[in-house]
């Protein structure tokens, strides 16, 4: 079991890192003109994949002599999540279409697949920005005590008094739904979960042999946090991460369910979902099944994750 | 009592801070979607009229006395906070063209329908997820605690829009032939039945969204219960009770009353966590509370409404964390001001 939450857990990531190679209508390798272009392996580390050579790569793939310098190799999975194919909407899983199509005539693997790099892209960068905040402030409250305990136990509370969603929401209402405007608010929001566990697990090691000893050497409190109390949270900081990620995961899913995410350019598992729900009683199970069960099993897989660390480090 | 006082006292710049982030939240101004359209951000472009949210949001800041007359500019940075502030303190949302009695109508009857979901979910929370828990944590690693444990980590992960969802499609009418109502809080012309059939009624709209609200409370509740539950009939006092010849749900009443103190402290967090739920909820459900008025307000860019309600939610949540310290003290004199 451990194993299989492992090994899913970077198949997620490596779906998430590679997305736009993985599932494209743009080739990872093409040769226009005699110039060489990697427009999908531009997109997947963020870079622009530059205009299309006709009026898109696959019309111009079609209209391709046979003979000639010129050639391209597409990704495994040729279709993108944006074009759609307007003659199939909402199309049931088919063979050129596996998991079938969606509103537009979009493809719903392609945009799972893309889906999962923004869901993961949410939960990484949020809960990132969470850890860096959360981490320090935990281990100076734990640390120093005193003032510095009180103020930070204090905004702690100021906090946790806001609900997620609904900040998040104002958010997106008041500033427009961007990536950044979202990714700073979940931040801003969840490092609570990080300067509580370490101002905890600080209090109990400032009091342990090898602390006390270095500070008897005359250690700095800083060169003492780093090197000797750090080291021993790893572990109640990775379970936090996971928490937190999954926890902006659901967060984000939810507010593009609703209408509102910023789904890196509209790919969204959630959107997807408002999609099924939309239209279940038309028959089209493949839009709500289907990214129910990838959201499903990432979370089940983060929270597996966090569980099952949280009991190794006692 | 001095406790108590400490707690009230340390309230105070807690408040302060709720109405000061709320502030820098009515400070963002929808302007920067106007500037971000200029950049070509298609997305920007898509959100709505630049101009138009522009205006109202001009509008809001003039009925919130934000602006100086005179001149027509904003008023210096910390009067605005204070104006604001001054508002917030008396609760006066109401938007420019309503009367205030017409505002707080509104707003009274949705928190109505929010708290009457909220404590619901919350009290069959408890009445499930504490004696699943003790049950579970007087037989850790039996086949049964196995299963359910694992079924209880799954559902902890779920989402209460997918939960929502599923259920919707399960028994709103999605898939099969419907068995209960998929929206609202009362069938079309319910108002003229008898009272039995009305109570009736409204149970039926309530019972997808209520257990929706309940599932995630509820696993975190069972699973708490279970650990604390298991950790004390692991203990010394435990283990004499049992050669002293006590019967098993002895056992249990002893080793659930000392996992129960620290209960407390969770139920608190747990009001953040079932604002949050009741927008989706009542947004999927189509309930008229105060979270589908928030995602209303959300979407139509009704500034007020929203500020009202994330005020509202916060400074309820914090009364939450209050109650949920002091009852943790009573319970457990051995805890400590912290």
């Amino acid at each position: 079991m451990n194993r299989l939450g492992a090994a899913l857990l970077w198949v997620f990531l490596g779906v998430a890192a590679l997305a736009p190679s993985l599932a494209n209508d743009k080739p990872l390798l093409a040769r226009v003109g005699g110039a060489w272009r990697v427009p999908a392996l531009a997109e997947t580390v963020g870079l622009d994949p530059g205009p299309a050579p006709a009026e898109t790569w696959k019309v111009w793939w079609a209209e391709l002599p046979d003979e000639g310098p010129d050639f391209a190799v597409f990704p495994p999975w040729p279709h993108g999540p944006r074009a759609g194919d307007p003659a199939r909407i909402r199309a049931l899983p088919h063979a050129a279409h596996p998991l079938g199509t969606d509103d537009t005539g979009r493809d719903v693997l392609a945009r799972l697949v893309h889906g999962a790099r923004t869901a993961l892209l949410v939960g990484v960068c949020a809960a990132g920005l969470a850890l860096l905040l959360g981490v320090p402030l935990g281990l100076v409250a734990g640390y120093r005590g005193g003032v510095a305990d009180a103020l930070v136990l204090r905004a702690v509370e100021l906090v946790l008094c806001f609900p997620a969603l609904l900040l998040v929401l104002a958010v997106a209402a008041f500033a427009g739904g961007s990536f950044a405007a979202l990714v700073v608010t979940l931040g801003a929001l969840s490092w609570t979960g990080f300067a509580r566990i370490v101002r905890a697990e600080t209090l109990a090691l400032r009091e342990r042999e090898f602390v006390l000893t270095a500070r008897g050497l005359g250690l700095g409190a800083v060169r003492v946090l780093r090197a000797h109390v750090l080291p021993q949270l790893r572990g109640a900081v990775a379970t936090t991460f996971a928490f937190v990620a999954a926890e902006a995961v659901v967060v984000e899913a939810a507010l593009s369910f609703l209408g509102l995410g910023p789904g890196l350019r509209g790919v969204s598992w959630g959107g997807l979902l408002a999609q099924g729900k939309a239209h279940a009683h038309e028959g089209a199970w493949h839009l709500w099944a289907f990214p129910g069960m990838a959201l499903a099993l990432l979370l089940v897989t983060l929270q597996a994750r966090a569980d099952r660390r949280a009991r190794t480090a006692g | 009592m001095r406790y108590v006082l400490t707690r009230l006292l340390w309230m105070v710049p807690t408040v302060l801070g709720i109405t000061l982030i709320t502030f820098v939240l009515l400070e963002l101004t929808p302007g920067d979607r106007a500037r971000l359209r200029a950049a070509g951000d298609p997305e920007a472009a898509q959100a709505g009229d630049g101009e138009a949210q522009r205006a109202r949001y001009e509008r809001f800041l003039r009925h919130f006395d934000l602006v100086d007359p005179a001149t027509g500019a904003p008023r210096p940075l910390l009067e605005r906070y204070g104006r604001w502030l001054g508002r917030a303190l008396r609760f006066d949302f109401a938007a420019p063209d309503e009367d205030p009695a017409a505002f707080r109508d509104r707003f009274l009857a949705a928190l109505s329908v929010t708290l009457l979901l909220n404590l619901l979910a919350f009290g069959i929370a408890l009445l499930v997820g504490v004696p699943l828990g003790s049950w579970l944590g007087m037989r850790t690693a039996s086949p049964a605690d196995r299963a359910l444990s694992g079924a209880l980590l799954a559902l902890a992960a779920l989402p209460e829009f997918l939960v929502a969802t599923l259920l919707l499609l399960l028994l709103g009418g999605g898939l099969f032939p419907a068995l209960l109502p998929a929206g609202g809080l009362r069938s079309a012309g319910a108002s003229e039945w008898q009272a039995g059939a009305q109570a009736f009624d409204l149970l039926s709209h309530l019972l997808l969204p209520v257990a929706t609200l309940a599932l995630g409370p509820t696993v975190v509740i069972a699973r708490f219960v279970r650990e604390s539950v298991a950790r004390a009939a692991r203990s010394e006092f435990v283990r004499t009770l049992r050669d002293l010849g006590q019967d098993p749900g002895a056992l249990r009443r002893c080793a659930l009353r000392n996992g129960l103190a620290p209960l407390c402290t969770l139920l608190g967090g747990l009001v953040a966590g079932l604002v949050s739920g009741s927008v989706v909820v009542e947004s999927v459900f189509s309930l008229p509370g105060l979270g589908g008025l928030a995602f209303a307000a959300v979407s139509q860019r009704e500034y007020a409404m929203v500020l009202a309600v994330t005020l509202l939610a916060s400074i309820a949540t914090l009364v939450g964390l209050l109650l949920a310290d002091l009852l943790h003290r009573a319970l457990d004199p051995r805890v400590r001001l912290a």
